[in-house]
């Protein structure tokens, strides 16, 4: 086999898919394309194993698209994903373009969706990346949206999460919902969380205003690309932290691990960049439940985090115009923060902080 | 005596005599024995099945009667595709289930490939392992919603009770002795140097919850093209036993079931390990078939 020409390849691949020859692989739980991978392995030297990729190129060439050969094609479609020769750059842009495999499933896989996965394999080119972003729209069911995804973010991570709107609109089930977090868990395992949470505070509303929020939300803390238990300062990746509490701060209250872990980062990351993070998290936390915040999580903050008293008025200020009964929650709110005004802010006292918190609000 | 005798003494007593045309069935049983090794361990297994009858002769004969064996391959290739002689047996009523539920120990490239449905490329693997690997915490599959099964859509699975003890046991070379014992035979991987196993664990109500129902397998649950580990086995309790690929006495207890397209969350998984390649003796492979002929014979006798 080391010597086999591009064509004699061909020629067995083809033989091989149609039945007639045993590829002679020994194991168990083996899958044709497997078995015929295996073989590919085995070969010694690159130049038979480029040869082979060649013979994957002629045997796909050779397979007419009707639906009888539409099980060859799916080995076809592996071989080409796993060897990919370069002259099968052409065909694979040419077919993807063209949508012909659209309509071709086997075993419930749709050869369309492979075979993008395979033209992740070679360069996407800007006419690629168009076609993507047309069909995403236009095709909009999971498995096709995170394999688009994928193969975007192996030319530019952004284009891949331009896609999420498409994604998020497309979730009907849990079991979507899981993969398209599953798909952000890989996503932010490679390219880490700063991509993700800039778009996030950007679209927020967009994910919290759908009935698919929720279910969204739980696939992200099953799968952890939300951390539950954010009590340590993540040095590796400061954005997973924060995005973290980002995420659950509109959704419950952070407790005083979560922003003691939070208050850690300004070990790492710039007083410039934290403070507008902190007071966006504060504000969330305030709607959420603005009684918490004062009695409990306000404190925290000035201590651990050494947030501004500005901040707090500010914050405090904002927390009141989301509540109807602005006086009788201007006094709630001086006296459980009689404490932190005394210690922290140096306002001699609750009445002083009612009255500047209503000069606030207006 | 030459297990082969013992075969074809079994297939014409038990199928041949109950078919119209007795030249059909002598024709099939020269085509099996033309496959060499292949057909002579598909023999045996058969032979197996028949006498603890977890396959129905009389839909053997029909299959016999109905198709023409052709050449040896082609007699192996009808065999190796057949969908028409079912498992009779399931579990027997009377043996009650272990509750300790089930797993299934698969290569990663197979997860990646079956479960996923990816192509198998260093990139996607790479993708997977971020997604599924990367935080044995984020196990749950209910995003696993087509699931393939491979060409004869059977899933193998073992008793989680086992799997434990075998963890256990083996804590070092957990993968490898998977690898070895329940004769999957991985002697290298797609995406690295080394096979690497995943488990999924299975939901403890499963067979409450799921209409697929796990039972004791038969020679055409098995991939004879070209052939495996696979001999089947003769008792009572409702599980078949695995074959090590290396020969060894060692025998775990197994089911097989039709594929589960949609798993839900409480379908779990969690990376095993890396294994070696597994040493290979087809002589024992072939002792052991039948050793367990044999048994199956005794059995019967005992049982009659």
């Amino acid at each position: 086999m080391e010597s086999w020409t591009a064509n004699a390849w061909g020629e067995w691949l083809l033989r091989v898919l149609s039945g007639e020859v045993h590829t002679g692989v020994h194991a168990r739980d083996l899958d044709l394309h497997q078995q015929i991978i295996d073989v590919y392995l085995g070969l010694k030297t690159a130049v038979a194993r480029n040869r082979f990729g060649e013979g994957v190129v002629k045997a796909f060439e050779h397979t007419p698209i009707i639906p009888a050969n539409t099980e060859m094609l799916y080995y076809l479609l592996h071989l080409l994903a796993y060897t990919h020769p370069f002259r099968g750059q052409e065909r694979v842009h040419r077919y993807l373009l063209l949508d012909l495999l659209r309509p071709f499933v086997f075993e419930q896989q749709n050869l369309h969706t492979l075979l993008l996965m395979t033209t992740g394999k070679y360069e996407i080119t800007d006419e690629i990346v168009d076609y993507i972003q047309r069909s995403a729209r236009r095709h909009a069911e999971m498995e096709y949206l995170t394999a688009c995804m994928r193969v975007l973010a192996s030319r530019d991570r952004k284009l891949s999460i331009e896609l999420l709107p498409v994604a998020l609109a497309a979730i009907q089930t849990p079991a979507e919902a899981a993969a398209l977090a599953r798909y952000l868990k890989g996503f932010t395992s490679i390219y880490g969380y700063r991509g993700l949470y800039e778009w996030w505070i950007v679209n927020e509303e967009m994910i919290t205003e759908r009935d698919v929020g929720q279910r969204f939300y739980e696939a992200l803390t099953t799968r952890y690309v939300v951390e539950n238990e954010t009590e340590k300062a993540d040095t590796e990746d400061p954005y997973r932290l924060i995005f973290s509490a980002y995420v659950h701060a509109s959704r419950r209250p952070l407790r005083s691990a979560e922003v003691f872990a939070l208050a850690q980062m300004q070990d790492t990351m710039t007083a410039e960049t934290l403070e507008p993070i902190f007071q966006t998290v504060m504000q969330k936390q305030i709607r959420t439940n603005p009684k918490w915040f004062v009695r409990i999580e306000a404190p925290l903050w000035g201590k651990a985090a050494k947030v501004q008293p500005a901040d707090f008025l500010t914050t405090a200020a904002d927390s009141m115009r989301v509540e109807p009964e602005h006086e009788r929650h201007s006094d709630f709110i001086a006296a459980a923060m009689t404490p932190l005004l005394r210690d922290v802010m140096y306002i001699p006292s609750a009445e002083a902080y009612r009255q500047r918190i209503l000069r606030l609000v207006g | 005596m030459n297990p082969w005798d013992k075969v074809e003494e079994i297939l014409l007593s038990h199928v041949v005599t109950i078919m119209s045309d007795a030249e059909r069935g002598e024709s099939w049983l020269n085509a099996l024995k033309g496959t060499g090794e292949n057909g002579v361990l598909f023999g045996v297994s058969l032979a197996i099945d028949i006498l603890n009858e977890t396959i129905d002769v009389a839909d053997l004969a029909r299959f016999f009667t109905e198709h023409n064996p052709g050449d040896p391959n082609h007699a192996i290739d009808l065999l190796d595709s057949s969908e028409e002689i079912a498992a009779i047996r399931d579990r027997e009523p009377g043996v009650p289930y272990d509750h300790g539920g089930y797993v299934r120990v698969v290569e990663l490239g197979g997860f990646v490939d079956k479960y996923l449905r990816r192509p198998l490329d260093s990139e996607n693997v790479e993708w997977v392992r971020r997604e599924y690997l990367s935080d044995p915490r984020a196990n749950r599959l209910s995003e696993v919603q087509n699931a393939w099964s491979g060409r004869k859509g059977r899933v193998w699975v073992l008793p989680k009770r086992e799997f434990n003890e075998a963890r256990e046991a083996h804590a070092t070379n957990l993968a490898a002795f998977l690898n070895d014992v329940l004769g999957l035979g991985y002697n290298r991987a797609t995406y690295a140097e080394h096979p690497e196993f995943i488990v999924v664990y299975y939901p403890e109500d499963f067979e409450q919850r799921f209409t697929v129902k796990p039972r004791q397998p038969t020679c055409f649950d098995a991939c004879w093209k070209p052939a495996g580990f696979y001999i089947s086995y003769a008792h009572e309790d409702g599980w078949g036993r695995t074959h090590p690929c290396s020969g060894s006495e060692l025998r775990h207890r197994e089911r097989v079931h039709m594929k589960i397209e949609a798993l839900t969350d409480d379908f779990r998984l969690e990376w095993l390990g890396k294994a070696c390649e597994p040493k290979f003796d087809h002589a024992r492979l072939t002792l052991a078939a039948e050793k367990r002929l044999v048994e199956a014979e005794v059995r019967l006798r005992h049982r009659g």
